[in-house]
């Protein structure tokens, strides 16, 4: 009985080694497609807990396999509540840690990651996001997170917050709306509205449509530039909005459309009114050192000047235009006798100040359009602008001994008029025929002999793309453009092949549209 | 005789009152249905989009570049889909609703294609009345529509934009996507479409 038992026991040993040693063997075998790309661990992030404005959020870039051939490179992105704020960008070799440093406007919300591999056989299927999210805090007593929007109200220019660097509320802070006007010689004028913000640095500010912002909206088919500018602590702030009035309601609007509702009347909609929110940006430098705007003491009773010191002519991306294979592709800018409206262009330096968000226009210059001239053709599209360079002085008069008190002077630069015209900018063919590799994840098939249309109600902004040369040597900076209802892409696909495919990342379908590629 | 001819006028009154009557309730049906206007999958902001193409008489094509994200914390369940200047003359399929997620890829299934469903989707798309949307965190999440046509005469029909039917936390939504079509039937008849001017 016992030498059966150990026979017994001596077979079961050999099967299970027979076993183990045939599974190393299956294990050594390739069971996948070469150049398959195979994710093993999500990526998760890590951050300091609570995380702030201004800490690193690291992504570990999750675990990938790749079959047959090593893996290149990756793209990463960041996301703030799943919206892409950051990338893609490309880095190179195998997917690893990459870092994000949170930034004031990421207060409240939620930032993930997302990674997405390729190798020479191409790229992973998707993006894939990190397994956990890293929620960005505001500082102990600063304000919560901002409320809804607030728009659509009688005379309500702007409404917002104003918040330190750190992303703390700027509470106590002094307000005040101006109309930022264009002009060929000094105007006087003193504020249109002031306000306090409140503990949570949040500001309404107001705008009656009379005297000269009437006459202002009257010249400029209902538009109007304000300028926002404050105090808080020794720091000042400044920003430029443009505004429509809309007689029938009798409100400023961020736009110029109605909605359409589905029984085919039109108006504003009240689910979903006109964004007139604006948090007012820190402009850099100090009171103390003199920069402008100051409001403190005597000088918050100060007059504004603003003088028109000389203009220039300066180049400025409005597009790009990628056509492939037998597409045919145009791109139109300033559709209509309207041209440009809103030209964003980044922050200040060296108590200079770049400012966006104007309604500008011409009147001398319609639609203008550029073609492709042959197959795989890819080219950043630019038309000029005349900037001003516009001197700003606050000043006041001390009552007692009649002497002029400077309150700070500072410079901006500001797009002022479209020249109209439209010129080719750099060579953009490397980026053709990505469809199916940088940008597949949103790559859309159109048939033989079809037409795509796409009428912009805002030019896309995207990281890098558009410049305007400013051309006065240190302010030589990277600024995006941007237009409303003013852009337009037209694509006829040929027949010369069986599939055609638009795809991109900044717009339409929804990421999808900087590329329009007919490859 | 005279009580006949008494009653004409009644007869006369009685109908203006009931078509004043059906009116009404047709205004308050269309307009006072409780359904909200955009909402979470509100095409918020984005830009208006024309596609065309020729199609021969009695075939499909699909057009797919409407994409959907939730932007709200709910599900989103969808409805119907119902189209902004409908002509006659262009049969309307079943829309279907594909979560990009769920699609074999590359990409989205279709921009503007002569088939219906497009290929690749009979596996993975679904009815939209009924499809859950859930609420946007990745791309794999947003939602494509699939909308079928079929010409069934000769000519040029289209739309200019559709409304998304949906509900979400307990209450009715109408979102309209600004995205119009056109079709050329036949195609031997249109180079190009919509015709060149």
């Amino acid at each position: 009985m016992q030498r059966r038992l150990a026979c017994a026991a001596l077979v079961a040993v050999a099967l299970a080694c027979s076993t183990l040693a045939l599974a190393r063997t299956a294990s050594a075998v390739p069971l996948c497609t070469v150049g398959q790309i195979v994710k093993t661990a999500d990526p998760s992030l890590s951050a300091p807990s609570p995380t702030y404005a201004g800490n690193t959020i690291t992504s570990s870039g999750g675990s990938w396999a790749s079959c047959g051939v090593s893996i290149s490179g990756f793209y990463s992105e960041w996301l703030r509540d799943g919206v892409v704020v950051g990338g893609p960008t490309w880095i190179a070799g195998p997917p690893g840690p990459f870092t994000y440093t949170a930034l004031p406007a990421d207060v409240g919300h939620k930032l993930t990651s997302a990674v997405q591999p390729c190798n020479s056989e191409g790229c992973y299927g998707s993006y894939a996001g990190s397994s956990n999210a890293v929620a960005v805090s505001a500082p102990q007593g600063s304000p919560p997170p901002p409320p809804p929007i607030v728009g659509g109200g009688s005379s309500i220019v702007a409404s917002g917050y104003l918040r330190k660097p750190d992303g703390s509320a700027a509470a106590g802070a002094t307000v005040q709306l101006y109309r930022d006007a264009d002009t060929d010689s000094s105007i006087s004028q003193a504020a249109l509205d002031e306000t306090t913000t409140d503990p949570s640095g949040f500001y309404v500010l107001h705008a009656s449509n009379t005297g000269d912002v009437a006459a202002d909206a009257a010249a400029n088919d209902g538009w109007v530039n304000f300028a926002i500018e404050a105090n808080a602590g020794d720091t000042p702030y400044f920003d430029v909005v443009a505004r429509r009035w809309d007689t029938a309601r009798g409100v400023w609007r961020s736009t110029n459309d109605d909605d359409v509702f589905a029984d085919g009347s039109s108006g504003l909609s009240t689910a979903a009114p006109d964004s007139l929110a604006v948090d007012v940006a820190p402009t850099g430098g100090s009171l103390s050192a003199g920069d402008w705007p100051s409001f403190f003491g005597s000088c918050k009773l100060a007059i504004e000047k603003t003088t028109l010191v000389r203009t220039e002519v300066d180049p400025t991306t409005i597009g790009e235009l990628h056509v492939a294979k037998d597409a045919t592709g145009k791109f139109s800018y300033g559709i209509g006798n309207r041209a440009d409206s809103q030209i964003s262009i980044a922050s200040s330096v060296g108590g200079w100040h770049l400012l966006g968000f104007k309604h500008v226009a011409t009147n001398t210059t319609t639609t203008v359009a550029v073609t492709n001239t042959g197959d795989d053709w890819a080219r950043q599209i630019r038309s000029r602008f005349q900037y001003g360079l516009y001197k700003h002085e606050r000043s006041t008069v001390d009552w007692v001994t009649g002497q002029r008190i400077p309150c700070g002077t500072s410079y901006t630069k500001e797009p002022r008029v479209w020249v109209g015209n439209i010129e080719l900018g750099a060579d953009l063919s490397s980026k053709l025929h990505l469809c199916q590799t940088k940008y597949a994840q949103w790559s859309t098939p159109f048939s033989p002999n079809t037409e795509f249309h796409r009428y912009s109600g805002k030019l896309q902004t995207w990281q890098g793309a558009a410049s305007v040369d400013l051309g006065v040597g240190r302010l030589d900076l990277s600024a995006w453009s941007g237009a409303s209802k003013s852009v337009g892409y037209d694509y006829h696909f040929g027949v010369a092949f069986a599939v055609h495919w638009l795809c991109g990342t900044d717009g339409w379908p929804r990421f999808a549209a900087r590329i329009f590629a007919g490859g | 005789m005279g009580a006949r001819a008494g009653r004409k006028p009644l007869a006369l009154l009685a109908a203006i009152a009931a078509s004043v009557a059906a009116a009404v309730v047709g205004v308050v049906l269309a307009r006072g249905d409780g359904a909200r206007h955009g909402g979470p999958l509100a095409c918020d902001g984005c830009d208006e989009i024309l596609e065309g193409l020729p199609l021969d008489l009695g075939r499909s094509g699909t057009e797919g570049s409407g994409v959907i994200l939730n932007r709200g914390e709910d599900d989103a369940v969808l409805d119907a889909v119902t189209y902004e200047r409908l002509t006659p003359g262009l049969r309307i399929l079943d829309p279907l609703a594909l979560r990009i997620g769920d699609y074999a890829g590359p990409g989205l299934a279709a921009g503007l294609v002569r088939s219906y469903p497009p290929r690749r989707t009979r596996r993975s798309a679904r009815p939209l009345r009924g499809f859950v949307v859930h609420p946007y965190r990745n791309h794999d999440d947003a939602v494509e529509l699939l909308n079928g046509f079929r010409p069934i005469r000769r000519g040029v029909f289209g739309y200019r934009a559709l409304f998304i039917h949906y509900h979400a936390g307990g209450k009715r939504y109408v979102a309209r996507y600004p995205m119009a079509l056109v079709v050329c039937t036949p195609e031997a008849n249109y180079r190009r479409c919509p015709p060149e001017s």
